[in-house]
Parts: C-alpha cells; sequence; structure tokens
C-alpha cells in the first residue's frame, strides 16, 4: 500500500474543497467498506485521503411532508431499521437490510453503497490488467462469466453491486449532488453510466463532487426489494428485483420495476413496467412481465440462468406487492 | 504377569462377552454395561472455552515476541512460468527491510501454479514486508498452460510434467467384474462429479522461528508438533540442531483440515532467516497464498457402473475415476466402494491429472466424500431402475462386519428420520417448493496404535490431578476428552483435572491431528497412567487404613473402603495423605488382544432433507440426522460438535463450495473469502446428531477416531435428495442454482 495523506473533513464545502485541490489523485472516505478493499488490493493508489464519514450534518434521516430525505453518510443499518422507511419506503428498507453483513452495514453509507466500484473478479483481481483498469479487452468476454451481467454489457460486462439503488431508482429518488461550484440535483436513474459510454466509471459524480443527501418524494406505492444470493448472508446479488407497484386494489395504476446484479447499471424493466400499467395484476400478468424484463438479454457462456432466475423475481416482486 | 479380565462389548441391542488378558498394572476395557460417571454421558464444557470466548487464547496468528521481525511472501503471479532471474536490489533498499531470501533452487525452475513461493522478504513491520515484497523484480518466461481435467487430457495439450498430465491407471480390485456384470438383471452406469475445494482454514499456515542460543524455539499452527520439529532439527542438522533442541508449541488452533502437516519450505526459511538476523521472525500466508498453495480437496469425476440382481443384490461395481489433484498430488475415492457395501466383485480404477494449480493435500476423509457422493448416487438411480425403495436396495446390501453395527446404525437412522415415508411422499410433487430426501452411510478407521502417545499423570498432595501429551488440540477440544477420560477413571470430578498439551517440551509421544487419531491412541494411554496412578494412592491410603488396596475405590470423588462403610474420605483428603510430592505415572497405548469381531471400525448413516425452489433454483437443506459411532464416547459435547462440524462442511461442499479457475490466465479467481463461498451460519440446517457406543477391546476406553466419518457421506445424502425432490438426477457438486435451473429446463422444457 502507497501511503497517503488522511484529512478530516469538518464540513461538505471543507470536504469539496480538499478534493478539488488533487482532484485526480484525492478519494472520498466515508464507511470504507468498498474503498478500504480497493486500496488493500491496490487497486487505486491515492494520494489523498478525505474522510466525510464524520461529519454530522451528512447524518441524517428526515420526512418533511412526506418528502424523505436522508444524509449521505447515513448508515445502512440506520436505514433498515428505520419505522418510518419499513412502513412507507419498504423496498429501501429491504435493500438497506440486505447489503453485505451486519459489520457492513453498521460502517457502509448510502452515499458509499451508490458510488461504490463493482466486484466483477477480474476487476478485483490484482493479475488483470482488465478494461476496465485501462487495459485491451474484458476477460469475463471469453473468461468465466457466471456472476456477469446478462443486460446492458459490452465492452466491459460487470454488474452494478448496489442494493440500495435500484430501490431508489423505483422510488424516483434524487441526489444532491455539492462540488465547487454550489450543489445541483440529479435523478438517480439519470447518474449510472453505461459502459460503452464510460468504461472506467459507474456513476456521474465528478472526482471534486460529493453527495450530500438523497431526495425521496412522497411514496403511494406498494414496494419491496427481492435479492438473490447464493449464500444467505454476506454475498451479492445475483440477481435483485426492486418493485414499487401504486395500486387502486389489485389494478396497478402506474409501476416502477429496476433490476439489480444482472445488469452494468442499475436496470429500468421499461417494457415490463408499461405492460403492468393500467392492468389488474394476476400471476400471468406479473410473470408475463418477468419475460419482459429480460427480453433484450445476451448471456454469456455460463449465465444464461439468470434469464429463468430473473423472471421469476420479477413475478415474486410483483405479487409480493399485491400480496402485502 | 496378567490378569483375566470380562467385559460385555458391543452395543446395547446386540451385545457380547470378550474375556482376555491385560498385564496386571493395566485396566481392562470398560464394558457396555458400565455406568459411566461423565465420559459419554455428561456435558463438561471445553477446558479453554473461556479463554477461547474471551480471546485470551492465544493462537499462532495472535503470538508476539520481543524484538520480532515479519515476513511476507513473493508469489508468482502466472499459473505457469519459467523463473528466469530475481533481482532484490531494490527491494533491499525499501523502508524497514532486514533480510530477502529465496526458496530453495527458484531460479531456472518453472513455476507450476500462481502463488508459487518465490522469495520471503522480512521486514520491522508486516506492511513493510509486503511493501517490499511488490518491490522484488522476477523476471519470468510465460508457459502453455493446463487448468482443468478436459484441458488436460487434450492430445495436443501442453504436458506439465515428462511423464504426461495423467497419471497411470492404480487398480483396486476383489472378484471379477466382468463375471459379475454377466450375473446381473439390471445395470445402471453413470457419471458423476465433485468440485475442488480448499481447506480455507480460518488460520492461515504460519509460524514465529525464535532462536536462543543454538536452540530453536517455533509457534507453529501445525496438526503435527512433533512432525514439524523433527523436520526442522533435521533441515537444521548441519549447524548442530537436534530434536532435544527444538521446541514446538501450537496451544491452539485455527482449523486444518489435513493441510496442517510438516515444517514445510516456510517454516524452514522463516527459521533460517530468524537465524541469521538473531531476531524472532513471525511469517503467516496472506489469504490468497493460503488459498492458492496450501492444499486442496481434489475433484473426481467418477463413472460408475452397478450391476444387480432383480432382488437388488449386488454383482458388480466397477469405477473409472480421474482425480484433479493439481500440479502434483494424489487421490483416491475407492474407500467407500469396497466398505459400504456387500459386493463379491468390485474393480476401482483411478487415474490422476495434473494441471497448473496448487498442490493437494489431505482433507478431512480424503477420498471418501467423493466416493460416497457417487455412489449413493448411483445407489439411488439403480433402485429407480429396479423398481425398489432405495431404503430396501440398501439395506439388501449394506456392509455387515464387524459387529453388525452399521445395518443397526443405518435403520435406526432411517426410523427416527422417517426415511422411507418421506422418500415415497415426494414423488411426483408440483409446485414453487418441493422436497427430497437422501441418505448415506459411512465406515472410518482408527482405533489408535501401539506407541501412538504416552501421557504422563500427577496427582498432587493437594487433590489437584494434571494430565500431559505432547500433541496438539486442533481445535475439536481435546483438553476436554482427556480430562473426561481421568476424571471417569479416578472416580472425581472433572474440575480436578487439568491437561497439558500442544508443547513438544513436555517431551510425551502423541499422535499428529490426522486420520482422526487423538482421542484413540491418546485417552488409552491417559486411562493407563490414571488407572496406575490411582493403584499408588490407594495403596498409601490403604496402608493408613490397615486395608488392602484392593479394597479401595474411588467415585463421586470420594475415596473409600469397599468392605467398611466408615472408612472413607473426600478426594482431597485421600490426596493429602500422599508421601512427598505425590504421584507421577506413565501411560502407554497397550495393544489389545485380538478378540474376534474386533477391529478399529466406526460406522454411521445420515439422512438429509432438502427444499429446492424451483423459480431460483437454490437447495435449501433443512435437516440432517447423523447416527455416528466413535465406539465409546468420550466427550459428549465435543463429540457432538464434532459431528455438527463435519456436517456443516458436508453442506458446504454440496451447495456452495468450488474453487473456479480462469480459462484465460489459468489462474484461481475466487482465492478469498468473498467469492469462495462457504456456508454462513444463517444457511445451516437443523442438524441431530445421534451417537452410539459401540464397544470394542480394541484398546482400554473403547474410543475410535470421530473427526472424519460424519463428513464422508453429507454431500451424498444431500444431492441425493436434491434429485429426490426434482425427480431428476444432479451427478455433480456443488448444487447451485445454475445447475438446478438448467436441469429443470431439460427436465421441463
Amino acid at each position: 500500500m502507497k501511503p497517503f495523506e488522511y484529512i478530516q473533513a469538518d464540513s461538505p464545502n471543507e470536504a469539496v474543497s480538499f478534493l478539488n485541490e488533487e482532484m485526480d489523485t484525492t478519494k472520498i472516505l466515508a464507511g470504507g467498506m468498498d474503498l478500504l478493499t480497493e486500496l488493500k488490493e491496490e487497486i487505486i493508489e491515492p494520494k489523498r485521503l478525505v474522510s466525510i464519514g464524520e461529519i454530522e450534518s451528512l447524518q441524517y434521516i428526515r420526512l418533511d411532508n412526506g418528502t424523505l430525505r436522508i444524509g449521505a453518510a447515513t448508515t445502512l443499518t440506520e436505514i433498515a431499521n428505520h419505522k418510518a422507511i419499513q412502513e412507507s419506503f419498504t423496498v429501501l428498507a429491504d435493500a438497506a437490510s440486505v447489503v453485505g453483513s451486519p459489520q457492513i452495514r453498521n460502517r457502509g453509507t448510502l452515499g458509499g453503497n451508490l458510488c461504490q466500484r463493482p466486484r466483477c473478479w477480474y476487476y478485483r483481481g490484482e493479475a488483470y490488467h482488465c478494461l476496465k483498469k485501462g487495459g485491451d479487452f474484458c476477460y469475463a468476454v471469453s473468461g468465466r462469466n457466471k456472476y456477469h451481467a446478462i443486460l446492458g454489457g459490452a465492452p466491459c460486462f460487470i454488474v452494478h453491486p448496489s442494493d440500495c439503488a435500484p430501490a431508489l431508482i423505483a422510488l424516483s429518488a434524487k441526489v444532491h449532488i455539492l462540488g465547487p461550484d454550489g450543489s445541483r440535483e440529479a435523478p438517480l436513474e439519470e447518474c449510472f453510466v453505461l459502459p460503452e459510454d464510460d468504461v472506467f466509471r459507474e456513476i456521474k459524480i465528478e472526482p471534486n463532487e460529493i453527495i450530500t443527501e438523497v431526495e425521496i418524494p412522497p411514496n403511494r406505492c406498494k414496494s419491496v426489494y427481492i435479492k438473490f444470493r447464493e449464500k444467505d448472508d454476506f454475498d451479492w446479488s445475483l440477481s435483485s428485483v426492486a418493485a414499487a407497484l401504486e395500486l387502486d386494489g389489485s389494478r396497478c395504476k402506474k409501476a416502477s420495476l429496476v433490476l439489480g446484479g444482472v445488469a452494468t447499471i442499475p436496470w429500468r424493466a421499461k417494457e415490463a413496467e408499461s405492460l403492468l400499467a393500467g392492468k389488474t395484476i394476476t400471476e400471468s400478468l406479473a410473470l408475463e412481465a418477468g419475460e419482459a424484463a429480460v427480453v433484450d438479454a445476451i448471456p454469456l457462456d455460463e449465465n444464461a440462468y439468470k434469464i429463468p432466475l430473473t423472471k421469476a423475481l420479477v413475478k415474486q416482486a410483483i405479487m409480493n406487492c399485491i400480496n402485502h | 504377569m496378567t490378569r483375566k479380565v470380562s467385559a460385555l462389548v458391543g452395543y446395547k441391542q446386540n451385545t457380547t462377552r470378550a474375556e482376555y488378558e491385560v498385564p496386571d498394572n493395566e485396566p481392562g476395557v470398560w464394558g457396555i454395561d458400565r455406568n459411566f460417571s461423565v465420559a459419554g454421558t455428561k456435558n463438561v464444557p471445553r477446558l479453554d472455552a473461556v479463554e477461547k470466548a474471551t480471546g485470551k487464547a492465544k493462537y499462532t496468528y495472535d503470538i508476539k515476541r520481543p524484538r520480532m521481525l515479519h515476513a511476507a511472501l513473493v508469489t508468482c503471479p502466472y499459473s505457469r512460468a519459467l523463473v528466469k532471474n530475481v533481482d532484490i536490489s531494490e527491494a533491499k533498499q525499501a523502508p524497514g527491510v532486514q533480510l530477502i531470501e529465496l526458496f530453495e533452487n527458484v531460479v531456472g525452475q518453472e513455476a507450476k501454479c500462481a502463488g508459487w513461493k518465490i522469495a520471503v522478504v522480512v521486514a520491522e513491520t508486516l506492511q513493510q514486508a509486503r511493501d517490499a515484497a511488490k518491490k522484488v523484480k522476477v523476471e519470468y518466461e510465460e508457459r502453455p498452460f493446463v487448468h482443468d481435467l478436459e484441458t488436460a487430457m487434450d492430445n495436443d495439450a501442453p504436458e506439465i510434467h515428462s511423464g504426461g498430465n495423467v497419471s497411470k491407471a492404480n487398480i483396486r480390485e476383489n472378484g471379477d467384474v466382468e463375471k459379475g456384470f454377466q450375473e446381473a438383471d439390471v445395470i445402471h452406469e453413470g457419471t458423476y462429479s465433485t468440485q475442488v475445494q480448499t481447506h480455507s482454514c480460518l488460520e492461515t499456515h504460519g509460524c514465529i522461528a525464535e532462536w536462543n542460543g543454538d536452540e530453536l524455539t517455533v509457534w507453529f499452527s501445525t496438526q503435527a508438533i512433533w512432525i514439524v520439529a523433527r523436520g526442522l532439527a533435521d533441515a537444521f542438522r548441519k549447524e548442530g540442531l537436534t530434536v532435544n533442541k527444538t521446541r514446538c508449541i501450537t496451544q491452539h488452533m485455527g482449523g486444518g483440515f489435513g493441510s496442517k502437516f510438516g515444517a514445510e519450505d516456510f517454516g524452514i526459511l522463516c527459521a533460517r532467516m530468524a537465524k541469521k538476523l538473531g531476531r524472532p521472525v513471525k511469517l503467516m500466508m496472506d489469504r490468497t497464498v493460503e488459498a492458492l498453495m496450501m492444499g486442496n480437496k481434489p475433484s473426481a469425476k467418477m463413472t460408475i457402473k452397478l450391476g444387480a440382481k432383480r432382488d437388488g443384490t449386488l454383482t458388480a461395481l466397477y469405477v473409472k475415476t480421474y482425480n484433479v489433484p493439481g500440479y502434483t498430488g494424489s487421490d483416491s475415492v475407492s474407500s467407500p466402494f469396497f466398505n459400504h457395501y456387500d459386493c463379491p466383485n468390485i474393480k476401482c480404477e483411478e487415474r490422476n491429472v495434473f494441471i497448473n494449480a496448487g498442490a493437494s493435500r489431505a482433507f478431512r476423509a480424503p477420498g471418501c466424500p467423493q466416493g460416497s457422493f457417487g455412489l449413493e448416487m448411483a445407489m439411488d438411480e439403480l433402485a429407480q431402475k429396479l423398481n425398489l425403495h432405495p431404503f430396501d436396495l440398501r439395506v439388501k446390501n449394506i456392509s455387515g462386519n464387524p459387529l453388525k453395527a452399521l445395518p443397526y446404525e443405518f435403520k435406526l437412522g432411517a426410523d427416527r428420520f422417517q426415511y422411507k415415508e418421506k422418500y415415497n411422499n415426494n414423488a411426483s410433487q408440483k409446485g414453487r417448493f418441493r422436497r427430497g430426501v437422501g441418505c448415506g452411510i459411512t465406515h472410518w478407521s482408527n482405533a489408535g496404535w501401539p506407541g501412538g502417545a504416552i501421557v504422563r499423570c500427577n496427582i498432587f498432595p493437594d487433590g489437584s490431578v494434571e494430565f500431559a501429551n505432547s500433541c496438539q488440540d486442533i481445535g475439536t477440544g481435546t483438553r476436554a476428552a482427556l480430562a473426561i477420560t481421568g476424571a471417569e477413571e479416578l472416580g472425581i470430578d472433572v474440575g480436578f483435572v487439568d491437561v497439558s498439551l500442544g508443547d513438544t517440551n513436555l517431551g510425551l509421544p502423541g499422535p499428529y491431528s490426522g486420520g482422526s487419531s487423538v482421542t484413540p491412541c491418546v485417552t488409552p494411554a491417559l486411562r493407563s497412567a490414571a488407572y496406575k496412578a490411582k493403584q499408588r494412592l490407594f495403596k498409601q491410603v490403604a496402608a493408613k487404613w490397615n486395608v488392602s488396596a484392593e479394597d479401595l475405590d474411588c467415585k463421586n470423588s470420594v475415596v473409600f473402603c469397599k468392605s467398611d462403610a466408615d472408612k472413607k474420605v473426600n478426594w482431597a483428603e485421600a490426596c493429602a495423605m500422599l508421601s512427598g510430592d505425590g504421584v507421577v505415572t506413565l501411560g502407554e497405548y497397550v495393544e489389545s488382544p485380538k478378540f474376534p469381531g474386533s477391529g478399529g471400525s466406526v460406522f454411521g448413516a445420515q439422512f438429509a432433507e432438502v427444499e429446492v425452489d424451483t423459480e431460483t433454483g437454490k437447495v435449501k437443506v433443512l435437516k440432517v440426522t447423523a447416527v455416528q459411532d466413535c465406539g465409546k464416547t468420550i466427550a459428549k459435547n465435543q463429540a457432538e460438535t464434532q459431528i455438527i462440524g463435519a456436517v456443516t462442511q458436508g453442506v458446504t461442499s454440496a451447495i456452495l463450495e468450488t474453487r473456479v479457475i480462469d480459462n484465460v490466465t489459468g489462474r484461481p479467481l475466487n482465492p478469498n473469502m468473498e467469492s469462495y463461498k462457504i456456508l454462513c451460519g444463517k444457511q445451516s440446517p437443523e442438524i441431530e446428531p445421534i451417537l452410539l457406543d459401540v464397544i470394542d477391546p480394541v484398546n482400554v476406553t473403547g474410543a475410535k477416531g470421530l473427526g472424519e466419518p460424519p463428513y464422508i457421506p453429507t454431500a451424498g445424502a444431500i444431492a441425493c435428495a436434491v434429485s429426490n425432490a426434482l425427480g431428476v438426477p444432479i451427478r455433480e457438486i456443488p448444487i447451485t442454482p445454475d445447475k438446478v435451473l438448467t436441469a429443470l429446463q431439460e427436465k421441463e422444457g
């Protein structure tokens, strides 16, 4: 590990100004759950770490007239255990509660969960100079790709690792971003980057910016998050579904379906959503939506199983919304 | 001089009287009808339970010595490469670096796999050692590799050894299989595959070496402290080191599973560098090297052919297998085929296939879980072809020797688990969640051996008792088993007893923790020592009471005269009558006379129930019932947890663990605890251990090895259960969701 300078910022603005000084060689440290692994594996070698994890003004959960505001440095445990989130923004509480392990959720923050880097074993392996690290090709294409993307792939086939991102997108969340020129807002959905657009990053946050808040509009939807993993704890999703349905009895007025673990970004299943809109939900309709969600999937050699798996999870998520 | 002893042996439902002679100062075996005060009857916590729970127990990893230096390895990143040159000039200048040494014969040789050990860097801190290790410049010439069974067996595959990638066949044979298949009415043939599992010990391999003058002390994470001490003395013989000047200490172990025998090249180099530097050096493997180089359980691809008469009687059993141990090593899956079911004609033809990956090491019951998985799956499929219940097919053929304990245990477990009924109910299930049951049987053989251990017993005048043997506790709770044996023999509370082990300076030969030998080797020697010490105590007390020593006994920590109820004192008072510093005796493992029906074997049967989610392909193991004997159970609590641990390791091999090798680079992709997936607590099934005492006068406690046998049948039982649930056999473990979904798509379209 290369020596680095460590700075503890006292305020978001101070953090941004530290970042701005040497933005190409500076990294943000919040919970450290992802960053420390990248440091230890020497995937990144920053000269400076700016810690924002101690900034109290980034740690809050507030409800303003139904709008949910969460400070970016709020831990996943706090989100998972929050009564109002469990009741009215269930998909988010569900997602936060299945990230990593209890220790990781106690340290890991919401902002960090959105900004984390992929878990692809080629990307994480020191010995692989893959596309994402400036190499010439994606090893997963002809290599071992059981855990890789079936949607949004090429030229790189990582899966986006976040559990909270699909949940927040299903709830139409916005992020507040602070940079040297002040703050801006963006729908979270628009923040993620396909590898064909930029293979070196997954989220459009500039190196001199930090997420300060996640804002979720008042929610009238029934919502759930289903994460499927091989290990029941401390494992990444092979496929996951965030569903938020605005219901009138069993009729669906509007649906949001976002997939995790199967695509290079949190993947909005738009065809499946429009299939549900205005219709009475039945098991067969839910299954049709499952089919529609993966209609564009292109499997690699070892991950075709993700297609039937995701179909089933979409159906289950929709039916769970109805039955809850 | 000898005397006659008589004991009721066997198990409760099938006993027989053994009468034989033992030396005068040795006990006879404990009979099945003995009223045991603690052995196998009472739960006694591990003697080190509090230390372990509070973190006070020091594992090798925790040892810190004054002025200690830290070491890190330089390893090869390629799956196969010629090491042309190693340049340490820059690394030598790095902060904190004290010494850099190459492993023997590295330059000019081929690194056969990723993780190949090149050099050791010693520095003031571990971080400095690791940073400097990155600065060692190794010049490699990459060579073509083979990474799996198929590529290794290709006609134009690069040869990784001059003899080729496939070893000569190892053939083991009974009877005439061709004749056996001719006699068969029905034949089943199928190919069954198992994965490579790495040992993944929580504590990685490693040691601390410290010289004091010409004496060497090592703290070593090892299953065999005597082998380590002898290995180091051997390595430094030219420098004048001998075994009596070599001390190996292993007080607590973070797992071994067969991977931690011997001083190893890294241990010898660590000691050499400590000697040169005149300071203690600590070298622990990091998780990556641990996974790459410190052993694995070879995969097996077994083609199994079974022949049977209409009534289910087996006539022939043939297995042809390719085991993949890495760049070197070997394995044999044959034992279950010869020991689990009676069949007059058996042939097992095995080959090892070498690939560019770390060498295999012994892994809990080497070869047996693989063989058992293939055999039990094939038995279930044969039963279907015969239109027989798999229970009936097994009962028809199950091996009866030596005390017919196995058929009894199988039926007992099946009954308790309701295997027969559940199996039938599962036919033609529909719906998302489908349940299935499966079973498997197990056999192992270790009852200790003469010379296996010498135990010292001290009875002190304050009533405290100490037993000592040099052997290590691999983590199973050996201290408790030894204290219980001593308390049982002396007739006292376990609280009087302390146990010393894990240190060659105790000077008492003891077994390695391998082959399930510690309890069967050490407890008989310990009982012999306790028996002799008790005789001496009784002699001194009897002299004071003017009675004969034979008239004394001790129960519930009270020493009393059998013929005079007034003469009794509590244990501590009796010990206070001892002269001087008390009594010290040595006990050895004494070979018992051959007794008809006696043998070293233990048996067991396991039954598993699973629920398969047909939408996601996930297998949930609901319950495993494990009937097991270990001869005489000594430490009930620890024996049960041993079974639970073994079954858990079987479950994880059945549904999760697998080493993944990259076909592009030939390197393992998951040498870590993140993507090498091991069962977590949440996913562990209910495990019901059922221990049965099967007494056999093979040694004086009747104890036999337990560590390995309960691991053998679990994966097979679970695979059979999944097949029962789905109505389609899944012939490859681990049974992960992708395999289930693929199988279901093939079956249901």
